[in-house]
């Protein structure tokens, strides 16, 4: 067991370090000198310039920039930001928990209730109500976000008014542990619009995964044995069918990162997603690539974690990688 | 086991009346108006070839058919004094596993993967009301009794982690830890080897007595099951056909299954047509880490073999799984390269062959593995795969290939439908058939079989037997055999050799091996080899515990661990005995063990 | 355990009639844009008429720069249909070459490109493409295409590797080999025809990813940008006002929809055609 974690853990830190390489890689490859557009001539000095230079040893042979790049990258400088003025790192910094807050709640509610969802759907399959959710599953998988967010904010914000049209918080509003309400009230469009999508896909890998448990043998025994339907399906059906899903797990983090972006963009939350797609306008490139790494990496992490997790739920891969 | 200590029968326990089984798929019902009785204390087998309905009509009773299947309304099953068929989904809940045991068959499927054996085994109590530390304590004195050495480690352990032998004992021990009247055995011993099959069976048949548990067997092999059970219930299609006394059943079955004999030729004199020296097969495990001490594991599959077959002759190779016999039929192929020794084909070293004319040398040589069927290409149909046969080495073309094909297929007993079909739309012993079929399409000079006559019914069998004997009076066809059926090799082969992890510990020309085997192991082979009389079974347990998942120890020999032997000692744990005569009487019967010489 | 009776369900199962049906007349529709547009879509007839409604005249309405949001649509398929099928050639190409390439070369080769592959995947793919996008300007509709296809390859090359590793090690392929069969027709006849259903799932499947992904990138304004048409510039084109101006939101929903939902279900049924057979022919 302990060999396979530290498989895990060894295999992730490669995979930190290739996305590194690539992120510097891009940043290299971009036409035109990366730190800076060459609009910005009044925004930053000459001595400014000079010590991003210096910092990133931008006169210096390829593999010594990426050393240099790489450790920046672990000390948690990432450049300097022209259009806000100030370095990559606290711009990032001042966003990622709005983001955050964003993902973890899409997150706990689309996999919970997803994998809940799918789950039933695979175990009662010839039910008509499942068949009928089937259906709904797939046309929630196959709206892109953005239309989905688009949709939610033309229906229940604008149309039916209840929920704010966008935004973290309502304007000169109460802040504080006061303004939680209003901050929740604020989060529940984008969050919900960001987790069913993801809720839909683990909906049917779950289903799919418990449909081929619900008639293995094993299940037959458990029930040969006098086992209840209730204890089959927690104790035997559901600990085997989570092992598909959470081999996915990884991908859906992909994704919900990803779908951050566009929501935060059409409901105007203040996070990193938003941040970074304003400085795509401003060509302000190393605000860019810092938050992609940094989303990048928040994957990885992720992805290592749902590995362990499935190290915990298939005893069979504890003994070999 | 012996039939004349059961108790007298006190009342019936379970009853069955007219059970109908429908499927809504299927026109034909899959059990038709199935009805017997087995009394209080009884063992009873129900046989049939695959299909029959013979799972079906366990799990009926058990009620634990799958969706889609519907029971009569006319059908009964009585379990003592209650009316199964009546009851609700919580009472008879409440029988199974209390009343009703049930062994599955496949013990790696059976068992959740994700759970602790010990957990599972406690489950059966648990669910039944047992508090959870008394099944726990439970779980252990039965693991214990089913024959695992450790309990505590195996209760910790998950069930990858097991073989196939012990799986099925922690199988037997959840269904019998609540001790209930009645034992359904769906088989349960089918997946696994000759000896871990007998064992099992043996632990089975003690526990029964222990608890007085009434059996119900079902078997696909009429011998295994007439050696363990006082009556016979034979099901076909869905219904009884045949119902009667073990002994009974046994008498028609080897009236039935005579294998017309043929004669064994002398060896040709001359240069053997094989000759397999100090062949030695080796397989490389890779570690978790790719470097290091771990980095590699070797298990060594074949050792020192030494064969020779001579034209048209017919040797066999003896042994059950993980003895080595694929890995060296592999190596003799060079599917696999093999670590040393020398494969000579005619004289001609096969090792030294480049790619081509090794290929081309393949005509010669052919192979009918032991999955037939999965060793068939679905998307091609048996017609394609027999003329492919033909076509890569040059002997025929289109629609000749085809045609010659068809015919080979129609000597083999097949009929016009088979030769168009995928193998996907073939039954098992037909896709057994197509395997051979496409192995004689190049007319090859040997022919190494795998179980070639495992999943075959009685009257293909002998329509196999006699082409092969056709070929190898005419054009001088030599065999390897490698298999279980005794009957079989006894018949056919000229020479026998037994192997054991990797190595061979005796060999005969002519059947003494089998006859009357000295060396412990091939003993308790041949006696673990149903042949359904069970009074001329060997009682002998001469070796205990499984057959070890790693490699053997290096020195000394390599049975020694689970040997009984009475004058085992310490020469067997330090020298490897080497392959020796075993009297000056029998020159031509060698045996590798140091005590099973005769006297001088 | 018997072929379930969806076998051969037009709707869902391995034969999905319906849904190829669609898809076979999108890409029509794609092509013959032309002959359907009533108008040219960058035609603006009438700049006074900006964002009206559906009417016998602008059947979907025209947008914030008076053109025929119809028109925009039918050429808007041709880009982003286009733009799918050009991003999925490239994908399964890199996959299918990288995927076999590990299930061949095994050991340190597949480990290496397997990680590769894990780090790929480790980059959301819409950042990944905006990310290039923010470096390079206005890639064009070509280079679009490329890109989208580029960062797409990486479930692909899992699957042909997990597909390739199974076929290799098929009983029925050491059997033809211990036959005599040749190399090439080794590969040819007994180890790629098993390749096929998985190569068509993966094909469809990483279309049903990629439209959304460049309607959504050409929503943000970084993919296909004005005066061109694509599915998601004509909702950007809403701007503010979804509600008041539903039908630029609505008809494109629509198509996108139908679009995604067709690819899904004939990829599921691909995907089911590929299990099957591996869990019938070469296997138990």
């Amino acid at each position: 067991m302990r060999a396979a974690l530290l498989l895990r853990l060894g295999q992730a830190a490669l995979v930190v370090l290739l996305v590194v390489a690539t992120c510097f890689a891009l940043i290299r490859l971009a036409p035109g000198d990366p730190f800076f557009s060459a609009l910005d001539e009044s925004t930053v000095t000459p001595e400014q310039r000079a010590e991003q230079r210096a910092r990133f040893g931008y006169d210096r042979p390829v593999v010594e920039q990426f050393v240099r790049y790489a450790t920046n990258v672990a000390r948690g400088e990432f450049g300097w930001s022209h259009s806000r003025g100030e370095p990559v790192s606290l711009a990032l910094a001042a966003t990622i928990p709005k983001s955050l807050l964003l993902v973890g709640t899409a997150f706990l509610l689309a996999f919970s209730v997803g994998t809940a969802i799918g789950a039933w759907q695979g175990w009662n399959r010839e039910s008509l109500l499942a068949r009928a959710t089937d259906g709904v599953g797939l046309v929630l998988v196959s709206i892109p976000d953005f239309v989905l967010a688009v949709l939610a904010l033309m229906g229940p914000a604008l149309a039916w008014r209840l929920f704010p049209v966008g935004g973290m918080r309502t304007e000169f509003g109460p802040t504080g542990p006061a303004g939680v309400p209003d901050l929740l009230h604020h989060l529940v469009l984008p969050a919900l619009t960001l987790a069913v999508p993801i809720a839909a896909v683990a909906a049917r890998l779950q289903r799919a995964a418990m449909l081929g448990v619900r008639d293995a043998d094993f299940v037959r025994a458990a029930r040969a044995r006098g086992a209840s339907e209730t204890r089959i399906v927690t104790r035997h059906a559901l600990r085997n069918a989570l092992v598909p899903v959470l081999a996915y797990a990884g991908v859906q983090f992909s994704a919900l990162i990803g779908g951050v972006v566009i929501i935060e963009q059409v409901f105007d939350w203040p996070g990193m997603g938003r941040l970074m797609l304003g400085a795509v306008q401003a060509r302000d490139y190393p605000l860019v690539a810092g938050a992609v790494l940094v989303s990048s990496l928040a994957t990885v992490v992720g992805t290592m974690v749902a590995d362990i997790a499935l190290l915990w739920a298939d005893p069979r891969q504890r003994g070999r990688p | 086991m012996s039939v004349a200590a059961q108790e007298p029968a006190t009342d019936s326990l379970l009853r069955v009346t007219d059970l109908t089984v429908r499927s809504a798929r299927v026109e034909r019902p899959l059990l038709d108006g199935v009805s017997f009785t087995l009394d209080r204390g009884r063992t009873l087998g129900v046989v049939g070839p695959s299909g029959a309905g013979k799972s079906t009509l366990a799990l009926a009773i058990a009620r634990l058919l799958p969706r889609g299947l519907s029971v009569d309304g006319a059908s009964t099953i009585h379990l003592g004094g209650d009316a199964l068929h009546e009851l609700d989904a919580n009472a008879m809940r409440a029988i199974r596993g209390r009343r009703i045991g049930y062994v599955f068959q496949e013990p790696a499927l059976a068992l959740d993967p994700a759970m602790s054996i010990g957990r599972q085994v406690a489950e059966s109590a648990q669910v039944h009301g047992v508090p959870e530390g008394e099944a726990a304590t439970r779980a252990l004195e039965w693991l214990e009794r089913v024959g695992f050495p450790d309990a505590r480690r195996a209760a910790r352990s998950f069930p990858h982690e097991l073989s196939g032998g012990m799986r099925q004992r922690a199988l037997i021990a959840s269904a019998m830890i609540l001790e209930p009247e009645l034992l359904i055995a769906d088989e349960p011993t089918t997946a696994l080897d000759p000896t871990i099959q007998d064992q099992v069976l043996d632990l089975l048949a003690r526990l029964r007595q222990e608890s007085r548990t009434t059996l119900l067997f079902i078997s696909h092999d009429l011998a295994t099951v007439a050696e363990r059970c006082e009556r016979v219930i034979a099901i076909e299609r869905g219904r009884i056909v045949d119902d009667r006394s073990a002994t009974e059943a046994v008498a028609a079955y080897r009236a039935r299954r005579a294998i017309p004999s043929f004669e064994i030729p002398t060896p040709e004199p001359g240069t053997p047509l094989l000759r397999v020296r100090d062949l030695e097969v080796e397989y490389t495990m890779r570690g978790l880490f790719p470097w290091g001490a771990a980095a590699t594991r070797t298990h060594t599959a074949v050792a020192q073999l030494d064969l020779q077959i001579a034209r048209g002759e017919v040797v066999a190779l003896v042994g059950e799984s993980g003895c080595g016999k694929t890995s060296s039929a592999n190596a003799i192929l060079r599917l696999v390269e093999p670590r040393g020794g020398s494969v000579l084909l005619d004289g001609l070293e096969m090792g030294r062959l480049k790619r081509e004319p090794l290929r081309r040398l393949r005509r010669r040589i052919q192979l009918v593995p032991q999955d037939a069927g999965a060793s068939l290409t679905p998307h091609l149909t048996a017609e394609a795969c027999v003329a492919e046969g033909l076509e890569v080495h040059g002997l025929a073309e289109g629609a000749t290939a085809r045609r010659k094909a068809r015919e080979l297929l129609a000597e083999l007993g097949l009929p016009e439908r088979v030769a168009r079909a995928v193998p996907r739309e073939l039954s098992s012993g037909e896709r057994q058939r197509v395997a051979i079929a496409r192995a004689l399409a190049p007319d090859p000079d040997l022919l190494i079989c795998d179980e070639p006559l495992a999943s075959i019914d009685e009257t293909s069998r002998a329509q196999v037997l006699t082409v092969l004997s056709t070929r190898r009076a005419r054009r001088g066809l030599a065999l390897l055999l490698i298999s279980h059926d005794l009957d079989a090799v006894r018949r056919l082969a000229s020479r026998v050799l037994v192997m054991y992890l990797g190595r061979v510990i005796e060999h005969s020309v002519g059947d003494a091996a089998l006859v009357a085997p000295r060396m412990p192991y091939t003993q308790a082979l041949v006696a673990a080899i149903p042949t359904g009389d069970p009074s001329a079974r060997l009682r002998r347990s001469l070796l205990r515990g499984e057959l070890p998942i790693l490699s053997p120890p290096s020195a000394g020999c390599s049975f020694q661990p689970r040997c009984t032997h009475p004058l085992k000692d310490e020469r067997c744990s330090a020298e490897r005995p080497m392959l020796l005569p075993v009297g000056p009487a029998q020159p031509t019967h060698h045996v590798a063990c140091w005590h099973a010489l005769q006297a001088p | 355990m018997g072929r379930s009776a969806a076998a051969g369900a037009p709707l869902t199962g391995r034969n999905p009639r319906v849904a190829i049906a669609l898809l076979v007349l999108l890409v029509v529709v794609a092509i013959a844009a032309p002959w359907f547009a009533p108008s040219d879509p960058r035609a603006q007839p009438d700049l006074a008429r900006i964002w009206e409604a559906p009417s016998a005249t602008h059947l979907l309405g025209t947008d914030s720069a008076a053109r025929d949001v119809l028109s925009r649509l039918l050429y808007g398929s041709r880009v982003t249909i286009g733009i799918a099928t050009l991003a999925v050639l490239v994908s399964l190409t890199l996959g299918t070459l990288v995927g076999a390439s590990a299930a061949v070369l095994r050991g340190v080769g597949d480990a290496v490109l397997m990680r590769i592959t894990d780090a790929m995947l480790a980059f959301p793919r819409l950042l990944l493409v905006i990310l290039v996008v923010a470096g390079t300007g206005d890639p064009g509709t070509f280079s679009l295409a490329i890109l989208i296809g580029a960062t797409g390859w990486m479930t692909t090359s899992r699957l042909v590797r997990q597909e390739t590793r199974r076929l290799l090690a098929t009983d029925h392929l050491r059997a033809a080999r211990a036959l005599g069969v040749p190399r090439r027709r080794l590969l040819t006849r007994h180890v790629l025809p098993g390749l096929a259903p998985t190569l068509a799932a993966a094909a469809v499947l990483s279309f049903a990813a990629a439209v959304p992904l460049e309607t959504g990138l050409s929503f943000l304004g970084l993919g296909v940008r004005a005066p061109f048409p694509s599915w998601g510039n004509i909702i950007a084109d809403a701007d503010s006002r979804p509600l008041a101006h539903w039908w630029l939101v609505l008809f494109p929903t629509i198509a996108i929809a139908l679009t995604v939902i067709a690819a899904n279900v004939v990829a599921e049924g691909f995907a089911r055609r590929a299990r099957e057979d591996a869990a019938s022919g070469g296997g138990a």
